[in-house]
């Protein structure tokens, strides 16, 4: 009779450890280290555009409002969740003009690839900060007025017709048991 | 009596299970952390390679053991220092994410949020150093890891009074004709970060006997500051104070040489970096300034792992453009680290827990190049230690390091705290 006791103790041990890991994963391999997924940028959209428009003494303008639409690849045999993506975008080569990170939770299954849509918001005036500050310099020397340049994004941002640069992409993924990895990724739109 | 006997066997296995599932749970404990930062706005020069620095600490200490074994998860946000936007955020933070504490960034924002932070009692730990968070009576929830922008602006002014006033030849003849030095400061009015230490850097002046001139006002977003320039040198200053960020400093620093200004440049922390150098070229050299700790790559203790992780985490962004603010949100995450272990092992993980912990924090560093910080419950300026550096052929070299408690211990203890 002990030998049944024994047994049926045993039994629940092992079916439930075994069902709470295949539960972790359909495939979700416990932790250990994971090969991380690729980030790619397929396509910038305007899913908002308002024609230029800057008064500085008011401290406002036109919003400009742009999706960046990544590719998220698991090349794993296990699922993997994406905790965190931040990617800085910058007009035209090295013209920073925005950062933006996500932290919302997103589960990828295994050897799928799933897009993420990232909004990132524009104003003349805020980018015109942004641009004094860290690009400012370098405008003053090609002799070209921030706001000048400011117009110009905004009237050729209707076709696309400056380099939109996605850099120093990172972004954080987890497996079901704590396993961390990370990616780095940067893109421009158009593609070359 | 064998059913009950094979129910217990199911039971064991039962517990057997969940016990087994834990290490898994515990494994995913986690400690929230709000980050306010400015990657956009007006301080962006500085603000940028501050949020790296943040993300990448962070990454350090949950590599390292985290709070006491319970993960950072930090949410790190841009407000393009925007005070609305500020406020906005922080509620998200309260609200939604339910932070135990927060890395601030601007004095406008941690001022404007100071009520709403003491009455959340919400622990905030602030980059900005403004000497009005430094008094509990008035502001017990905040705390900042650098000495107050007041007290690096005594130890600026009187460095330059002692080392180069009064035994610099440029100046011998001035000195024997019994001329004071004449000083002027340069910074943008109407923002709170520039002009917090503006009553405290003129009292200092009187107090070493310097004449003070008309202030001129110099946005953070300047490029051209040649008016201002014009207008001081009707003053024939000897001395001029930077209370700006970095863009807007070298601005000023270069058309001060391009008009032969004649004067000296003392600056603020937040002014004097890696990019000054770059961006004002040559006009830099001898410029004077404050840090609050190593400049990035300086060979101190735990240096190696800023660069490891600098590497690591942001491999996109060079090593030659990372600065010392990389370095002081280290200090500033390792100050929060320490704080939420004591508040975590006394089982008081919360506002008032944190804050109390924060208090017990006695002559401690992260190494990093930063002097001990000491914060107690009646005082939270973190040291009265300050070291002022020069440049000399194109890097940073230190002058002098002031004890201003040491120095006029009355009016550490009795004046000048909260201002």
């Amino acid at each position: 009779m002990m030998r049944r006791v024994l047994l049926a103790g045993g039994l629940t041990a092992v079916m439930g450890v075994g069902g709470l890991s295949g539960c972790a994963g359909m495939g979700e391999m416990a932790a250990g280290p994971v090969q991380p997924p690729k980030v790619e940028l397929q396509r910038v959209e305007i899913a908002h555009y308002w024609p230029f428009y800057l008064d500085t003494k008011e401290r406002r303008g036109s919003p400009l409002d742009l999706a960046f639409i990544f590719g998220v690849e698991n090349p794993n045999n296990a699922v993997v969740t994406l905790e965190e993506l931040r990617f800085t975008i910058a007009f035209e080569p090295g013209f920073e003009v925005n950062t933006v990170s996500v932290y919302e939770n997103m589960s990828i299954p295994a050897r799928t690839t799933n897009q993420l849509r990232v909004h990132a918001s524009f104003d003349p005036y805020v980018t015109l900060l942004s641009l004094l500050v860290t690009g400012g310099f370098r405008l003053q020397q090609a002799g070209v007025k921030a706001p000048d340049q400011l117009k110009e994004w905004w009237d050729k941002v209707q076709d696309f017709g400056f380099e939109i640069a996605v850099t120093n992409g990172t972004a954080v993924f987890r497996t079901g048991g704590g396993a961390e990895s990370m990616a780095y990724f940067q893109g421009t739109f158009p593609k070359k | 009596m064998m059913r009950g006997r094979i129910a217990v066997g199911y039971l064991v296995g039962l517990v057997f299970m969940l016990v087994a599932a834990v290490p898994e749970a515990a494994g995913q404990a986690r400690v929230k952390l709000g980050s306010l930062n400015d990657m956009t706005g007006a301080t962006s020069d500085v603000g940028k390679d501050i949020a790296l620095g943040i993300r990448e600490a962070v990454q350090y200490v949950n590599d390292t053991g985290g709070i006491n074994e319970k993960r950072i998860q930090l949410f790190l946000y841009d407000y393009g220092y925007r005070v609305p936007e500020a406020i906005t955020t922080y509620k998200r933070f309260r609200d939604f994410d339910r932070v135990v504490a927060v890395l601030g960034w601007g004095t406008g924002d941690t001022e404007a949020l100071t009520p709403t932070v003491n009455r959340d009692r919400m622990p905030y730990l602030s980059h900005s150093f403004s000497a009005h968070l430094t008094d509990p009576k008035k502001t017990p929830y905040n705390f900042m890891y650098g000495t107050d922008y007041s007290s690096n602006a005594r130890a600026a002014i009187t460095v330059w009074h002692d080392e180069v006033w009064q035994k610099d030849p440029r100046f011998k003849a001035d000195r024997e004709k019994g001329v004071k030095p004449r000083f002027v400061a340069f910074y943008n009015w109407p923002v709170p970060y520039a002009s917090a230490p503006i009553k405290a850097i003129k009292d200092q002046a009187t107090l070493l006997g310097f004449e003070i001139g008309p202030d001129q006002d110099i946005s953070l977003t300047a490029l051209d500051t040649k008016s201002q320039v014009l207008a001081a040198k009707n003053f024939k200053p000897h001395l001029v104070w930077h209370g700006n960020t970095t863009m807007s400093v070298a601005a000023a620093i270069k058309d001060s040489a391009a008009l032969e200004l004649g004067a000296d440049h003392i600056v603020n922390n937040w002014g004097y970096d890696e990019n000054l150098i770059k961006l004002a070229g040559p006009a830099a050299e001898r410029v004077m300034g404050v840090a609050v700790n190593a400049f990035f790559g300086e060979n101190v203790p735990l240096m190696d792992k800023v660069t490891e992780y600098a590497k690591k985490m942001n491999p996109g962004v060079p090593l030659q453009n990372r600065m010392i603010r990389t370095v002081q949100s280290w200090v500033d995450v390792l100050l929060m680290r320490e704080a939420l272990v004591r508040a975590d092992k006394a089982g008081q993980l919360n506002g008032p827990g944190i804050k109390a912990a924060f208090e017990t924090i006695q002559e401690w560093t992260p190494g990093l190049g930063r002097p001990a910080v000491t914060i107690t419950p009646t005082d939270h300026r973190p040291g009265s230690l300050i070291r002022v550096y020069r440049v000399r052929g194109g890097k940073f070299a230190l002058v002098k390091e002031v004890d201003l408690k040491r120095r006029w211990p009355d009016k550490w203890e009795k004046e000048w705290l909260g201002w």
